[in-house]
């Protein structure tokens, strides 16, 4: 792997819950590389985005976060507020699944990416209004200066989320990361904002945290796969040998869930994700598990290297799947 | 036997101004008994108010639809209902679908009562009958919609819409809201049901590889026309239309092995108000030439039971 940008170290998220705390997002930790693509797969309630959020503590003000989360070598998880409002945005920045939500429906699209500009470059506003025009041509906007003057709702969906992207690299960062980018878009449109963030990344040089459900995306677009479940990693392992050879019954279930052949019968994994304040014991998953046997109930294992050191699997079972 | 039929369907929306969406502009299709047929496109392109239209939520502007032979868009009152009793749909977000104040007894049972199917002595056994059937607890008989998990409801959806017997089921994107492990229980349920009794399902979705692995044919739409329809092997094998090529392509896969090459189409689907002259996908078409800007294609058949809407195939 390329030098490190990004380590995610034992990052916990837990919210108040009755008179304790639930975990929501327990012990995880990887690393993305630079200009590395790293694609973090699960379920609703897996706790993909929140782990993503906690990176520049876009957290709710009710959560409660632990670990370390080391960008560049630097600690950001111990900074104050206004030292990381120097980096959000700047070195790294996000899009997230509704750009609708996400943009300001009173101020111009134009208006919205020269604000990022400006306060993070320097620039006047008036010539970061006319870069920002610059930066729409850039995602692809046809008549990026006169689109520059209008307002969210009169952009379509793709065009809003290009929108979004153009402000995610308006200045320059090294990390984007994308929360579900295309999920609220249309299969053809997918298509095109994925390109569009695909290549945006090569030529700036860029290093892309990838959170979907779909695996389809993570299996085409990331080098790495991280996946979770019920907070926490199970299995981080290369692309290209996830699907082939996934070391988690999790994994294999969410593969096996997907239609491939026709007239073949799915194999669902049974039940569904336990609430997070009745999680089994053991392992998290040991209830939906076909593998299961009887030390999966009583110990949680660790996430360890499954054949080799970029394999890691949290299963007892790993080498015999 | 031609369980529905759908000619000539047009729904026109009127908006200010003198302006009208198109949004469902001359379907035609038929679908038999038994059969899994599945309506696919994108946004916008009017495959859920086909959905609206076949079970008469919303009235046609023009065309017909029979079911068992019965005209569905001129029945009223009585003859109405009993046709419905043969035709059920499920929807997206079954929370949204389901009464919050209902328990499940009350949710499922009201369908029963309703329509007469059983006596009101006998309403309990016959939901707890059904819901054995969709793979609900029964115990949960005296919970609340919000006491499940999302899965969970789509299932008590299903349940209801069996408990009138139907003989089609309108599935309008009932796999969308639910994650990828439970999509594929839904799948199997729908596939055991229709196993079972002989269920007749349309499926609509734009979820490609779920209609590719539950429908025997398929229809593509785009800008409230079917611009393909054919065998879902065919269809998903040798698309004819280019936009069905673009469509499929699009879609991303997990195995490399099953990748092939992606065309991206260029900018967006244009509104249902304003659609292009000639073929409506020409502006986006990599294969538009001469006669594609000013002139409709027909839909005609281009192979055996293979129908496609595009001047390639003239």
């Amino acid at each position: 792997m390329s030098e490190t940008l990004l380590s995610l170290e034992n990052i916990s998220v837990s919210f108040p819950h009755g008179t304790g705390y639930i975990k929501a997002v327990d012990g995880v930790s990887f690393d993305v590389g630079r200009e590395e693509t790293v694609g973090v797969v699960g379920e609703s309630g897996s706790g993909k985005t929140l782990t993503a959020l906690s990176i520049m503590r876009l957290l709710p003000p009710n959560a409660a976060f632990s670990g370390k989360t080391l960008f560049k070598g630097l600690d950001i998880s111990s900074l104050g507020n206004s030292e990381l409002q120097k980096i959000r945005g700047k070195d790294i920045s996000m899009v997230f699944q509704e750009p609708m939500t996400s943009l300001n429906p009173v101020l111009t699209v134009g208006y919205q990416i020269a604000e990022a500009l400006a306060i993070h470059s320097g620039i006047s506003m008036k010539e970061a209004l006319s870069e920002a025009a610059g930066l729409l041509r850039r995602v692809n906007i046809p008549s990026p200066e006169s689109r520059a003057r209008e307002y969210p709702h009169q952009l379509s969906g793709g065009m809003r989320q290009r929108a979004m992207i153009a402000m995610a690299i308006a200045c320059g960062p090294s990390l984007i990361i994308a929360d579900e980018p295309t999920t609220a878009l249309d299969v053809t449109i997918q298509a095109q904002i994925l390109e569009l963030l695909g290549s945006l990344k090569e030529i700036n040089r860029m290093s892309l945290l990838l959170i979907t459900h779909d695996l389809g995306i993570v299996s085409e677009w990331a080098s790495r796969v991280v996946v979770m479940y019920a907070g926490r990693v199970v299995e981080n392992a290369p692309a290209k040998e996830i699907f082939i050879n996934p070391k988690h019954p999790y994994t294999l279930g969410l593969i096996e869930s997907l239609p491939r052949r026709k007239g073949e019968k799915l194999l669902p994994i049974p039940g569904q994700v336990p609430a997070p304040d009745a999680l089994p014991k053991g392992c998290k998953f040991s209830s939906r598990c076909k593998y299961v046997v009887s030390e999966c109930l009583n110990n949680e294992p660790e996430l360890s290297p499954a054949g080799s050191s970029e394999h890691l699997s949290r299963c007892v079972k790993a080498m015999v799947l | 036997m031609e369980l529905l039929k759908v000619e000539g369907l047009k729904k026109y929306f009127h908006l200010r101004g003198n302006r009208v969406v198109k949004a469902v502009d001359g379907v035609t299709f038929s679908l038999s008994a038994g059969e899994a047929f599945g309506l696919v496109g994108e946004s916008g392109c009017g495959k859920s108010t086909v959905a609206k239209l076949v079970l008469k939520l919303l009235e046609p502007t023009s065309g017909r639809i029979f079911f068992k032979g019965r005209d569905v868009t001129a029945a009223r009152g009585k003859e109405l209902s009993s046709i419905r009793k043969g035709l059920q749909i499920i929807f997206q977000d079954p929370l949204a679908s389901l009464n919050p104040r209902m328990n499940l007894l009350d949710s499922v049972g009201e369908a029963l009562i309703v329509n007469r199917i059983v006596s009101k002595s006998d309403v309990k056994e016959r939901v707890l009958n059904l819901l054995q059937k969709v793979g609900v607890d029964g115990e949960a008989l005296y919970r609340y919609p919000h006491e499940f998990s999302g899965g969970q409801r789509q299932r008590i959806c299903i349940a209801r819409a069996l408990a009138v017997e139907p003989r089609l089921i309108v599935a309008d994107e009932a796999l969308s809201a639910l994650d990828v492990s439970i999509q594929a229980q839904i799948m199997n349920l729908l596939d055991e049901l229709r196993k079972d009794s002989g269920l007749s399902y349309l499926f609509i979705s734009h979820n490609l590889l779920a209609v590719e692995h539950f429908s025997d044919r398929v229809a593509v739409m785009y800008l409230g026309k079917i611009v393909e329809m054919s065998g879902t092997n065919t269809l998903f094998k040798e698309p004819l239309h280019p936009y069905t090529e673009a469509l499929l392509s699009a879609v991303p896969k997990p195995w490399a092995d099953e990748r092939g090459k992606r065309i991206v189409l260029e900018g967006d689907v244009p509104s249902p108000a304003d659609i292009p002259s000639g073929c409506p996908f020409h502006p986006r078409c990599p294969k538009r030439f001469a006669p594609c800007d000013t002139i409709v294609p027909e839909f005609r058949e281009a192979k055996e039971g293979s129908f496609v809407s595009c001047h390639l195939w003239g």
